[in-house]
């Protein structure tokens, strides 16, 4: 192998003047790109309607994986459209036409910040309407690994969206999308879907810009057999001299070569490459084939081994072969997961075939690390080989599914957050140390539950005093008074236990879990550790807890919960509460409500009276009901 | 206020109220020389007192300024990971959970951690003498030593254990262990030579019934029938667990104003009654599809935090109690123990829970 490529070096450098054969057949107009007509149609339709103005879209997204004609196709658009736009604009000062079509963002200039280069990029293109109409493409992103410039880069595209004051140049983001095969390392077990490993657009952009209005988004696929071998059968006819010269065209030889390089993969930059080096070759090396190798995606591999293939003889051993030979990462522990996720949708399985199934993934999980190429092909083998036979033919319309171990993940890190600020609290307001183990099994649901009846007291009670000052009233538990919506929680910790499901989509997360929230997790962590966090505690809870604001549908809700169980009995103690306490004891009242208001500091006056006025409405109404 | 299991949560000896033995072994330590103190090992079922009696070991030994806890968050580098943890302290003691970190790193920490106490004398103890004679019977020789108390120390990896035996004798004269955990099977031998073991029992039924009781009485909480068997009720619920059973005692009375009657139904954490539902679906359904329902449950569970070997556990036990075949439970007993210990060597425990699900519907189906 290593003399082959040496020889082909050599024959490179001695015809250096000749280009690179997708440099010099890279096409001149656009009917000769290699693209699906309705595609090419729907695109330059697209960028017409913008152009005009009748369309709302102001970002083109083209995505897609590399070689399939994407940054091509939009150049030669807007090689074609601009002038004529350009011309209809210009009034005659300027003879603009020979100005560049487009500009293209680039991440060369290293004088600007990265951080800024985005940014500023946009901004300066801004005005490129008009006469010097220019079409905004971006192809290169800024490094978008560091999550600030991430952050930086997807907040001046929003601003670019949200933008209504000007007419802006159309701006169209090619984004090659493409899955890094993911090293495995235990410690980073807790963001698997990421963009360190899925670079593609649900992770470049955020669920604001994908579902934005104002975004079209175009999917490239692979380029199809047909489209490359006609590309190639034309460039074999230009480059009959070389070809001959190299005694390359006796006995169909181009064309089986053509063949075969256009089957094996969808990319055509790499396809001409390919074929460019063929012909090069001197006639007694027949060099093999090696094209981009056409990595089977996540999904696919899932599928195959959840499905199987469609032609039942070779249904096991060769195709699990070709998938561990393809697939781009067999160590990612997200296709055991994938596999597991997903086992039953292809047929209705016996109760005992799932449970053979799981012991094999079972298995395979205590095995080893998941570095270890043997476990995990165990799990596919065995899987396939249990679920050998026919697919449910309406079944294979069901979806695969992304594993929800990430999205566990996620939920289980914004749990920990509330934990540690929930520990904090105690400590600071209560002055008690929980143990971690004891919050997560008792404290996280007993203790939201007991301080949502104390809260619902209190405000009972104050409202009472508020409407008719009058009244004495049962002996106030001053377990109540400490009790502030603000900083104690009054919902279970991490939220109610509901199931949690796979989704068909990938991206369907919720915002406030996204990587750079998690930060603010831990900032106020840190801030509130600090030092006296009972002063800060207040607006930090808010912003951790949102869930915490307290409203009138929600003192229903605890009336309801009350009740829930006994309501008839309910109603009547709190009718023996009230009567047992005209007799309690006068003096302590006003004490109650100084003491109240000057343990609590953190109760502004006015709010508070909002939330008083508020309440003491629903609470009539219980008081009439009984 | 705190919640009632921490409002009457004793704080001295004197005060603590079951298992009247092992109260008269932490008096009788605390009465002699505080120099001999011996390292703690204190294990217990999980809610029997091992933390609070510890707390009022450290006050007869010190003062009550063990109670003025202040936390710090401190930081540790390990190859180039960064690391934190949430250290409570008193003057005069340190505690840290080192399964609050996770993983292997407990070694480096402990080590740090107890080196950084061991190589520092409390020096300041010696001039303070002279004020809190009067607390000490003998206060020549006032204790000169830090206490540090390692919560959930069955958590430790095996590494940092060993490196304890030895910090535990090189800094003797400064530190003191006292280590609390729910069972022994996880600390090697050499620790446990080296320490004095202690074993808090959990209270008895009757002694939480009376332990409710008196806190009824404080709280004013009313309980309709005085043969106290909604207060037997939650006991039994709670199987010896104090601190559940007080959590228990107070949202039952918050949720029913303060009366208790013999129908009032127990509350219990919602992830038990999750986990019982699960049970019951498992036992009448028995299918695929209820499995991947049990799926997004475990899924939700998990996010939680409730531990996978609880949930194994819970569910083996609601399972067994709602079977009458003797031989099916047997199979049940039985997958449960293969799963746990697939659960303890696996990565995913997601797998393995829901393998135990699988395999007992088989079982049942047989």
């Amino acid at each position: 192998m290593g003399l082959k490529e040496s020889q082909n070096d050599d024959m490179i450098i001695g015809k250096k003047q000749q280009d690179n054969w997708y440099v010099k057949y890279e096409p001149k107009c656009l009917s000769q790109v290699a693209i699906h007509k309705r595609k090419l149609n729907d695109i330059v339709s697209e960028i017409k309607s913008i152009l005009d103005g009748k369309s709302e879209h102001k970002i083109v997204l083209l995505t897609g994986p590399s070689g399939c004609s994407k940054s091509t196709v939009i150049k030669l658009i807007a090689n074609e459209l601009i002038p004529e736009y350009r011309k209809q604009n210009n009034n005659g000062f300027k003879n603009a036409s020979k100005d560049a079509c487009f500009t293209e963002y680039s991440t060369d200039d290293t004088t600007i910040s990265p951080l800024y280069s985005f940014e500023n990029f946009l901004e300066s293109v801004k005005y490129l309407v008009g006469p010097n109409l220019q079409l905004i493409l971006v192809e290169d992103l800024p490094n978008i690994f560091y999550p600030d410039i991430k952050l930086r880069f997807q907040n001046s595209l929003k601003k670019w969206i949200n933008d209504d004051t000007r007419k802006n140049p159309p701006l169209v983001i090619c984004l090659t999308e493409c899955e890094i095969p993911a090293l495995y390392d235990e410690n980073s077990d807790f963001h698997r879907f990421t963009i360190e490993q899925k670079f593609i657009s649900e992770t470049v952009f955020d669920k604001e810009i994908l579902n934005s209005p104002s975004v079209f988004r175009i999917r490239f696929n692979p380029i199809n057999k047909t489209l490359i071998t006609k590309v190639l059968k034309d460039i074999q006819s230009k480059e009959k001299l070389q070809l001959q010269k190299n005694d390359k065209l006796r006995g169909g030889k181009p064309l089986r070569a053509i063949q075969e390089i256009a089957g094996s993969c969808g990319d055509i930059r790499s396809a001409i490459t390919n074929f460019q080096n063929w012909a090069m070759m001197p006639p007694h090396v027949n060099p093999a084939i090696h094209t981009r190798q056409e990595g089977v995606s996540y999904f696919h591999a899932v599928g195959k081994c959840v499905f199987g293939s469609q032609h039942a003889n070779n249904d096991t051993g060769t195709m699990i072969d070709a998938l561990i030979e393809n697939y781009v990462s067999i160590h990612d522990p997200n296709l055991k997961l994938g596999v597991y996720e997903n086992y039953h949708i292809s047929k209705d399985l016996s109760i005992s075939v799932a449970s053979d199934i799981l012991d094999i993934i079972g298995l395979s999980d205590i095995m080893g690390t998941s570095s270890n190429i043997a476990n995990d092909e165990y799990c596919f083998r065995g899987v396939r080989e249990r679920l050998k036979g026919g697919v449910d033919t309406e079944s294979s319309h069901r979806k695969i599914k992304f594993p929800r171990e990430w999205k566990m993940n996620k939920k289980r890190f914004s749990y920990r957050s509330e934990v540690d600020d929930f520990y904090l609290l105690n400590i600071s307001k209560y002055k008690e140390n929980f143990q971690k183990r004891d919050i997560d099994l008792y404290y996280s649901y007993y203790s939201p539950t007991i301080r949502k009846f104390q809260h619902f007291k209190k405000n009972y009670i104050l409202s009472c005093l508020k409407s008719n000052p009058a009244t004495s009233h049962n002996k106030i538990d001053s377990d109540i008074v400490t009790v502030d919506e603000n900083t104690d929680y009054l919902d279970r910790l991490g939220g109610k236990i509901v199931g949690l499901d796979a989704d068909s989509e990938m991206l369907k997360f919720e915002n406030k879990y996204t990587d750079d929230s998690c930060m603010v997790f831990n900032k106020n962590k840190i801030f509130l550790s600090s030092s006296n966090f009972s002063s800060n505690k207040n607006e930090i809870s808010k912003d951790l807890s949102a869930d915490d604001d307290f409203d009138e549908f929600e003192i229903d809700k605890i009336i309801e919960d009350s009740d829930i169980e006994e309501s008839g009995k309910e109603k009547t103690n709190n009718d023996h509460g009230i009567d047992t306490s005209k007799d309690g004891d006068e003096e302590d009242e006003d004490d109650y409500l100084i003491k109240m208001f000057s343990q609590a500091p953190s109760f502004q006056n006015d709010t508070m009276d909002q939330h008083m006025n508020s309440l003491s409405d629903s609470d009539i109404d219980i008081l009439n009901n009984v | 206020m705190s919640l009632w299991v921490d409002k009457y949560r004793p704080s001295t000896l004197a005060e603590l109220s079951h298992n009247e033995h092992v109260t008269n072994i932490l008096k009788s330590l605390s009465e002699n020389n505080p120099n001999d103190l011996p390292h703690l090992l204190l294990y217990g079922p999980n809610g029997s007192g091992k933390k609070t009696r510890t707390m009022c070991l450290l006050n007869s030994i010190f003062d009550s300024s063990v109670y003025r806890l202040k936390i710090d968050v401190r930081q540790f580098q390990v190859n180039s990971r960064k690391l934190e943890l949430n250290v409570v302290s008193s003057p005069h003691h340190v505690e840290i959970t080192p399964s609050d970190l996770g993983g292997s790193y407990d070694r480096v920490v402990i080590q740090e951690l107890l080196k950084e106490i061991g190589q520092t004398e409390q020096v300041e103890f010696g001039s303070n003498i002279s004020n809190t004679a009067n607390n000490n019977s003998n206060s020549n020789k006032s204790p000169r030593f830090k206490v540090v108390i390692i919560n959930d120390a069955n958590s430790l990896s095996l590494d940092a254990q060993a490196a304890l035996r030895r910090t535990m004798e090189k800094y003797s004269k400064n530190i003191r262990l006292f280590m609390l955990c729910d069972s022994l099977s996880s600390i090697i031998s050499p620790i446990k030579s080296r320490v004095l073991l202690l074993r808090i029992p959990a209270p008895t039924n009757q002694e939480i019934v009376s332990i409710l009781d008196s806190i009824c009485f404080k709280q004013q909480v009313n309980i309709e029938n005085k043969d106290n068997s909604c207060l037997l009720k939650i006991a039994s619920f709670a199987n010896g667990n104090l601190r559940l059973a007080l959590l228990t005692l107070e949202s039952m009375a918050m949720a029913n104003n303060l009366t208790l009657k013999d129908t009032t139904s127990v509350i219990r954490p919602d992830w038990q009654v999750v986990l019982m539902k699960m049970s019951n679906k498992i036992i009448k359904e028995r299918n695929v599809k209820c499995l991947i329902e049990c799926r997004s449950m475990l899924y939700e569970l998990l996010a939680h935090c409730i531990p996978a070997d609880v949930i194994l556990h819970d569910l083996t036990m609601f399972i067994i109690s709602a079977l009458a075949n003797p031989t099916i439970i047997i199979g049940v007993v039985k997958n449960a123990s293969i799963f746990d210990e697939r659960l303890a060597l696996g990565s995913k425990v997601i797998y393995h829970l829901e393998g135990f699900i699988a395999n007992v519907m088989c079982e049942m189906e047989k």
